[in-house]
């Protein structure tokens, strides 16, 4: 143990700072931080096998009967199905509109161009209570108070910027002559972005889709402002049923699952992109 | 000499600055026009108002009698190459090769073919699966060309397709480029800023400067009959002599340099006889003799090269020249008394 962590420490930036009684105060707050970062979760996970209805810690005995209750967990499943529906399509729209905003951001010259990037940008920024109440306000106003489409609306507003700032980052690195190229082979300017534009801003798109995805799935605050009966993301069902019915083991069972669903997805992505970030490293790299 | 591509008056702005200034060229059935100039010249630019990518704010092109204007580029059916290769990195070399092909939309079968037959012009058949970052400079340049060439293009346009090579590649590549584009025979427009590149491809150089085309003609002409400063020096070391048209007869001008020494040269657009010019000679066109025949002076160095001399030379009117001699035959010592003299045919006439 000592012997990986030392090396590590030598080259870090307080090399040369700390003599080895510093150095092992700062392992230990290293491995404090990370405690505290990983304790709550496994606090709920360890919770949620208790036989208590009611959240305990240390758990008394042992069972799974709040992972299998399947009466109990019917709501939570609807609101899973809806929580995945609506980060798909916010992922889809969000990518959609940043693609194209951030294209017309890096190679159109127009006056007013900042400041249109800063507002792009503002959703990043800003409160999100505040969109949210804005945003309740405003579709109130047009007759779409709540429910699958405004909540939809309003998570592309909060995940678009990200696919902007991503695409963006890959598409100042595209080499504009490749397009031209393409151009004076014969192909359209369609066929130009299916064949060579989108391939190549593949990395931006796949980062800046996965944030958008999770950024949607994981948010609270705009889902419960625009929650309705039969249209409740999960995380806004699971903050609704703690704040009504207080901490019970089946939220524990939820929470559960939900981090094995994210770790589950995480490791599917890391396989696809990790993947795809070789095989385009390998390229760029010998370039 | 039927006209294969003509630029018309072609203008082109960039908010206030003038890229390109009322160009005017005609190219050749089969000819390699050199478009020569230091960067920001506007030859790039002329280059991509030829390919489509930029259309000028006045002027017209046409190519094979159609006027292409306004036409965009994946209309126009022309080869384009540029100095970067712009492969698609994501693509094998042979699928770049067939980018073009399957675009028009022909049989996976033909496009294997003639993927096939342009990869071997080039030398490249045993690297078609390999993508782009496996392949070396030259590789990439020759994948680039046969690219641009399979689509059987109207004319190639080549954007300083050879000065990312290092210079031994670059020298072999110059002379590949030149023998496919003889077999082939295709019209080639081919943008440089290496002036002696441009004189071992081109047909004809269009140097340009600021915009404008300063002189159109063969790499011969441009370079031993510059007709202003900016071509003599532009193209490589000269000597600029000072002097007075004297007489005017056709195109033979009788000049007198300052210091009284007449000399001949001919100018394509003649002087006012009594207007100041100057004459260009080369280096190697200054012959220095030891007998009384031309302009009198005092050699004041002498540098051995081991392929030549360069002698330093300076007339009796205050005159620095430069004369570059074989080291065999007579040689010149610092301080002989020597005479200056060169061929009526070496000396461009430049008018101020």
């Amino acid at each position: 143990m000592s012997d990986t962590a030392i090396p590590q420490i030598r080259s870090g930036p307080l090399d040369g700072l700390i003599g080895p009684v510093g150095r092992a105060i700062w392992g230990a707050l290293i491995l404090a931080i990370c405690v505290f970062i990983l304790a709550p979760i496994l606090v709920v996970l360890v919770a949620s096998v208790s036989r208590t209805p009611y959240l305990t810690f240390p758990p008394s005995g042992f069972t799974l009967r709040w992972f299998t209750d399947l009466v109990e967990l019917r709501d939570y499943f609807a609101a899973f199905q809806f929580s995945l529906l609506v980060a798909a399509l916010a992922t889809a729209m969000s990518l959609a509109i940043g693609l194209w905003v951030a294209l017309v951001l890096t190679r159109r010259d127009f006056p007013g161009k900042a400041a249109l990037s800063a507002l792009f940008m503002s959703p990043i920024i800003l409160p999100e209570l505040a969109l949210a109440l804005g945003l309740l306000q405003y579709l109130s106003q047009i007759g779409a108070v709540r429910g699958m489409l405004p909540t939809l609306l309003a998570h592309s507003v909060v995940c678009a910027p990200y696919v902007i700032r991503t695409v963006q980052a890959s598409a100042l690195r595209l080499d504009r002559n490749l397009e031209d190229s393409a151009l004076s082979l014969g192909a359209k300017p369609a066929r130009v972005l299916w064949d060579v534009t989108l391939p190549l801003l593949k990395p931006g798109l796949l980062s800046g889709g996965i944030m958008a995805f999770v950024i949607s799935f994981d948010n609270v605050t705009i889902s419960l402002f625009l929650a309705a009966p039969g249209a409740t993301t999960l995380p806004a069902l699971l903050f609704n049923q703690a704040s009504e019915t207080g901490l019970n083991t089946t939220l524990a069972a939820v929470c559960a699952m939900l981090t094995a669903f994210m770790l589950l997805l995480m490791l599917v992505v890391e396989r696809l992109v990790g993947l795809e970030r070789m095989a385009t490293s390998a390229v760029a790299g010998k370039r | 000499m039927a006209a294969d591509l003509l630029v018309q008056g072609v203008t082109r702005r960039f908010g206030e600055q003038l890229a390109v200034d009322r160009v005017d060229l005609a190219v050749g059935q089969g000819e390699f026009l050199g478009l020569l100039g230091p960067s920001g010249c506007g030859k790039t630019t002329l280059l991509r108002m030829i390919a489509g990518f930029l259309v000028p704010d006045s002027g017209r092109i046409i190519c094979a009698g159609q006027d292409i204007t306004t036409l965009p580029p994946f209309a126009r059916n022309l080869g384009v190459v540029f100095q970067n290769y712009a492969l698609f990195p994501h693509m094998t070399a042979a699928e770049n090769v067939g980018y073009g092909l399957k675009v028009r939309g022909m049989a996976r079968a033909e496009i294997v073919t003639r993927v096939k037959a342009a990869l071997d012009r080039v030398n490249l058949a045993h690297a078609a699966d390999r993508l782009p970052g496996q392949l070396s400079g030259g590789m990439q340049q020759r994948v680039a060309l046969a690219r641009a060439m399979v689509i059987e293009p109207r004319i190639l346009l080549l954007d300083e397709p050879l000065s990312a090579l290092d210079k031994n590649l670059r020298e072999e590549m110059q002379v590949e480029l030149r023998l496919l584009q003889q077999r082939v025979g295709i019209t080639t427009v081919f943008v440089t800023h290496d002036q002696e590149e441009a004189m071992t491809l081109s047909d004809r150089i269009a140097v340009m400067q600021a915009g404008r085309v300063m002189q159109l003609g063969t790499p011969e002409e441009v370079y031993r009959r510059p007709i202003s400063r900016f071509v003599a020096t532009f193209l490589g070391t000269t000597n600029l002599l000072e002097g007075k048209a004297a007489r005017v007869a056709g195109n033979t001008v009788t000049v007198a340099l300052e210091g009284g020494a007449m000399v001949e040269a001919s100018a394509p657009v003649p002087p006012t006889p009594g207007s100041p010019v100057q004459l260009a000679v080369r280096p190697e066109s200054i012959l220095l003799r030891s007998t009384p025949e031309g302009v009198p002076g005092t050699v004041e160095d002498v540098l051995f090269q081991g392929h030549r001399l360069i002698a330093l030379f300076r007339t009796d009117s205050g005159q620095e020249l430069r004369s570059y001699m074989p080291p065999s035959g007579w040689r010149p010592a610092r301080g002989d008394r020597a005479w200056a003299s060169w061929p009526a045919a070496e000396a461009g006439l430049i008018q101020a």
